[in-house]
């Protein structure tokens, strides 16, 4: 971009909102993955008009802007690889409505989730998706990535909390799809459209979201086993026996001691693996539930079965199980983790092949999984200055992929395409389907300038 | 060769994993919205200026220099990065490659460190406080108020009890030393009461937080010797700031690994105390039966020093609750940073009026009538905030709702 392109932006926002300091382009050149590729501006825009009269010039003007929200993904989905615009909207963060007559809430993109959640919670209401990252997450990029979270089993995923938006689209125009009200009438609904579009259909700039009433009553179990087969059978015989728990976390031995390394809860630490189990709903229904949980758990071998008695043990619980993943990275100095997922009882298959996987490359891998969706986060543990075992992350990782598909599985549960999966795209859809992608892509960014080139070679 | 490049260092900058969790902790990123004011952004610049592919600009050093040291950020990372520690790293390695600017320099050097300079400069600032305007910079001066004589000076002795539980040195900081004698005197006297001996050394040395944040651990040092040498033949050391309480406790980390001073001054730091851990877990005071000296609603603020620094939570909110006569309220967002850390204040104005208005903002819905903590500096500043917003709560040190004459 030249010093004109970059004088004309600061017509449209405030100066102070324009960045082109090298320090500050350095600490835009990243998100939670290893990639890097520095922008050659940043934009804070604060308002829809804002955001609208930028895209209109960097339309004209063919410049690539790649929107970001707090840059916490894991797929590369903010990486600003082709220079142009980072587009950040963290200071579009204010929670416009709440409407709990209506259960409707309208937020700014940048809003951070774990604080919607607070302002929620005194009066008895949540927001569902609750992806581990969500102390440091914009509602903005978890609408770009459809993340779910461990409650997601029960509750769904990003996708199904969403009744429309303002967006902006890549021309500049500002469009409103969805409304407030809580059934959709069209039949050709785009807002499901654009959940998990990555940045590369337009640019948020207000979100509809449905919240729901706190349950009744919640009890929460903690299952150790000696073996991940057995804990991945009784994953599966529970979802058979028809109890939907919100939540059904595993974690093998490795999580299991960083866990506690962090924490420090008394988990077993000898334990082949856990499995963090939640349900909740009305008072009565919950010990009949839990007594069935049970008994599945004893036909399969359980090592510990324990009920988190108080609030403050439950708190602990999830403590450890969302900060599980950085506690696995205090091991070697780089992670990296992968998102497959598996049909539930192909769970065991997948979990025998990384430990093969681990083995034949000695790397560390540990293994975190949804367990009741079969989505499986692989982490692998490395020191990315390393580059021999940087080679050897890329096979391990490659060869993880593989199985998932082989086992009729998909390579994105809940942290999107990005860069970093492009690779394996193909192995995943047929090309028809992928130029179909594409068509669509185009039809929404004729020039390929929003977020150009991820998820998809889209080319001009 | 820089000291961010050293072997432990230089590794300690690598286990940044990037994953952002820290950042939205960070009170001074909630300002800017911008990462390069937050801890992953900060780690990532010092990162640049270790490999080289960054020279040491004058925003960098802004940008490592608006760190409030709150260690919020260390507190909220899941793979144990020490941000805040890293800041303190750049610190040491911005004055050692560029030296620092003389407005910092001198008094860090030269004054804290010297009693006699630092009470004749706190002295001078006394009389000069009538000839300037109420606030500079968002600080409101006129609201701290500086003894006339300070409080090593003019302290007396108090009678030991018969037979005393314990041999408490009272260690009591510049900042309380020369703004709340009173605070000190209380300190005293509570002590006393419950038993113990109290000597409070004369010759005790600024604990060296300022001179540590900026990067000169040399000067710490110094501190650490001197503390070690006038509070040698005492049971427990006991001191009412936080943030002394906090460099005391941790003086190990300016000395070499597996030096024999580092292990000197472990031996020492085993003794320190704040002054309510030291009341409710050591001396298990009878609080059942005590009568707290404040009457109505009090709320608390957690020193950032005391709550992440030390993870003391519970003893002060114990005091609190367990007090007769007074009502106990939790405050939102109790143990966010109030803004003031230490110069902070002075060189980044805008953001250090901004955090605190935050943190009146959360008094407020307390509806309390005081204002409980555990630190002169907080105490300071949020006294100084409430003023400028023209709030009627009074802020006391914890001390003195035991102290009831
Ligand atoms: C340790 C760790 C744990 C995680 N755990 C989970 C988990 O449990 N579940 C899960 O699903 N994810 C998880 N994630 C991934 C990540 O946190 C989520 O993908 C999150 O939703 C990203 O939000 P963000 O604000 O950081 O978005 P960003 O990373 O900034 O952006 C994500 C994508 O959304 C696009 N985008 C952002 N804002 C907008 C907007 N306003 N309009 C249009 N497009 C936009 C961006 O272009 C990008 O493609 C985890 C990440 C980490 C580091
Ligand atoms: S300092 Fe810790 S919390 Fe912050 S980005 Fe790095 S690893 Fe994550
Ligand atoms: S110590 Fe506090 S101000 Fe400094 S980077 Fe950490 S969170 Fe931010
Ligand atoms: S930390 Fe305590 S002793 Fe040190 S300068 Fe501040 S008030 Fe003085």
């Amino acid at each position: 971009m030249n010093s004109k392109q970059i004088n004309y932006l600061k017509t449209i926002v405030d100066p102070k909102n324009i960045c082109t300091t090298k320090e500050e382009l350095l600490v835009y050149e990243y998100d939670a993955t290893l990639l890097k590729g520095a922008p050659e501006v940043i934009v804070f825009p604060e308002t829809t008009e804002q955001v609208s009269r930028i895209l209109t010039y960097a339309f004209q003007e063919n410049i690539p802007v790649t929107t970001r929200g707090a840059g916490t993904n894991l797929s590369g989905g903010t990486i600003p690889d082709q220079g142009g615009i980072a587009f950040v909207l963290t200071k579009m963060n204010k929670v416009l409505e709440i409407d709990f007559e209506n259960r409707v809430v309208v937020v700014e993109p940048g809003t951070i989730n774990q604080e919607l959640q607070d302002m929620l919670t005194p009066h008895g209401y949540y927001y569902p998706p609750d992806p581990a990252s969500m102390k440091a997450c914009t509602i903005g990029g978890n609408v770009g990535e459809c993340s779910g979270g461990p409650r997601c089993l029960k509750y769904g995923v990003t996708r199904d909390y969403i009744l429309g938006m303002e967006m902006v689209l890549s021309t500049g125009e500002v469009v409103v799809i969805g409304s407030k009200q809580q059934v959709n009438p069209d039949p050709l609904d785009i807002v499901k459209f654009m959940v998990g579009s990555e940045g590369t259909l337009g640019v948020f700039t207000k979100l509809f979201l449905k919240i729901k009433k706190v349950s009744e009553a919640k009890k929460t179990m903690l299952c150790t086993f000696d073996s991940v087969k057995d804990a991945s059978r009784t994953v599966a015989n529970i979802v058979r026996e028809g109890i939907v728990p919100t939540t059904l976390e595993l974690m093998d031995n490795l999580l299991i001691n960083c866990a506690e390394d962090f924490i420090g809860l008394g988990l077993d630490r000898t334990a082949d693996a856990l499995l963090l189990i939640e349900v909740d709903g009305l008072k009565e229904e919950l010990d009949g539930q839990v007594e069935v949980i049970k008994k599945v758990c004893e036909k399969n071998n359980v090592k510990g079965f324990k009920i988190a008695q108080s609030a403050k043990e439950v708190d602990q619980l999830w403590t450890a199980r969302r900060t599980v993943i950085g506690a696995v990275a205090r091991k070697r100095p780089s992670y990296s983790m992968q998102d497959v997922t598996v049909p539930r009882n192909k769970l065991p298959d997948i979990v025998e092949e990384i430990v093969n996987i681990s083995e034949k490359y000695n790397l560390p891998i540990g293994v975190l999984a949804h367990a009741g969706d079969g989505n499986l986060h692989p982490l692998v543990l490395f020191d990315e200055r390393n580059k021999e075992e940087v080679e050897k992350v890329h096979e391990a990782e490659f060869l993880i992929c593989k199985k998932a598909l082989s086992l009729g599985g998909t390579l994105s549960g809940e942290h999107g395409i990005g860069l970093l999966k492009k690779p394996f795209l193909d192995q995943e859809f047929a090309p028809e389907v992928l130029n179909l992608k594409r068509k669509i892509m185009l039809a929404f960014d004729s020039k390929n300038i929003l977020n150009p080139d991820k998820i998809l070679e889209v080319g001009k | 060769m820089s000291i961010l490049k050293e072997g432990k260092n230089y590794e300690l900058l690598n286990t940044c994993n990037k994953c952002g969790f820290c950042v939205q902790g960070c009170s001074v990123y909630k300002e800017h919205f911008n990462e390069a004011y937050g801890t992953r952004g900060r780690i990532r610049l010092i990162k640049a200026v270790a490999n080289g592919e960054l020279e040491r600009t004058p925003l960098y050093e802004k940008i490592i220099n608006s760190c409030l040291m709150c260690e919020e950020c260390s507190k909220n990372c899941p793979s144990g990065v020490q941000g805040h520690l890293l800041v303190q790293m750049a610190r040491e390695d911005l004055a050692r490659e560029k030296g620092l600017p003389f407005a910092k320099k001198f008094p860090l050097e030269k004054v804290l460190p010297n009693n006699n300079l630092r009470k004749l400069s706190f002295h001078s600032f006394r009389l000069g406080k009538n000839i300037i305007p109420q606030t500079i910079k968002g600080i409101n001066i006129k609201s701290l108020s500086i003894e006339k004589v300070d409080f090593l000076s003019s302290y007396k002795p108090i009678h030991k009890p018969e037979n005393p539980k314990l041999k408490v040195g009272f260690f009591v900081g510049c900042m309380m030393n020369h703004t709340m004698a009173q605070v000190a005197n209380s300190i005293v006297r509570v002590l006393t009461k419950e038993g113990c001996e109290v000597v409070v050394p004369k010759e005790q040395r600024c604990c060296g937080t300022p001179a540590y944040v900026y990067g000169q651990s040399k000067v710490t040092r110094e501190s650490a010797f001197q503390n070690l040498e006038v509070f040698k033949d005492v049971d427990v050391i006991v001191t009412g700031c936080a943030s002394c309480g906090n460099m005391l406790k941790s003086y190990g980390k300016v000395f070499p690994e597996d030096s024999k001073e580092k292990e000197l001054v472990e031996a020492f730091s085993k003794k320190v105390r704040d002054i309510t851990q030291f009341l409710v877990d050591d001396l298990k005071i009878d609080l059942d039966n005590k009568q707290s000296s404040l009457k109505g609603k009090v709320t608390y603020h957690d020193p950032c020093h005391l709550v992440r620094g030390q993870n003391i939570t519970e003893q002060p909110r114990k005091i609190l609750q367990d007090l007769k006569g007074d009502d106990y309220v939790e405050m939102p967002g109790a143990s966010k940073c109030c803004g003031a850390s230490g110069m902070f204040q002075y060189f980044y104005p805008e953001e250090a009026t901004a955090i605190s208005n935050k943190k009146v903002e959360n008094i407020k819905k307390t509806k309390a009538d005081y204002v409980v903590t555990n630190c002169p500096a907080c105490y300071q500043r949020i006294k100084g905030s409430l003023e400028i917003n023209r709030m009627p709560q009074k802020v006391m040190h914890i001390i003195e709702l035991l102290d009831s004459k």
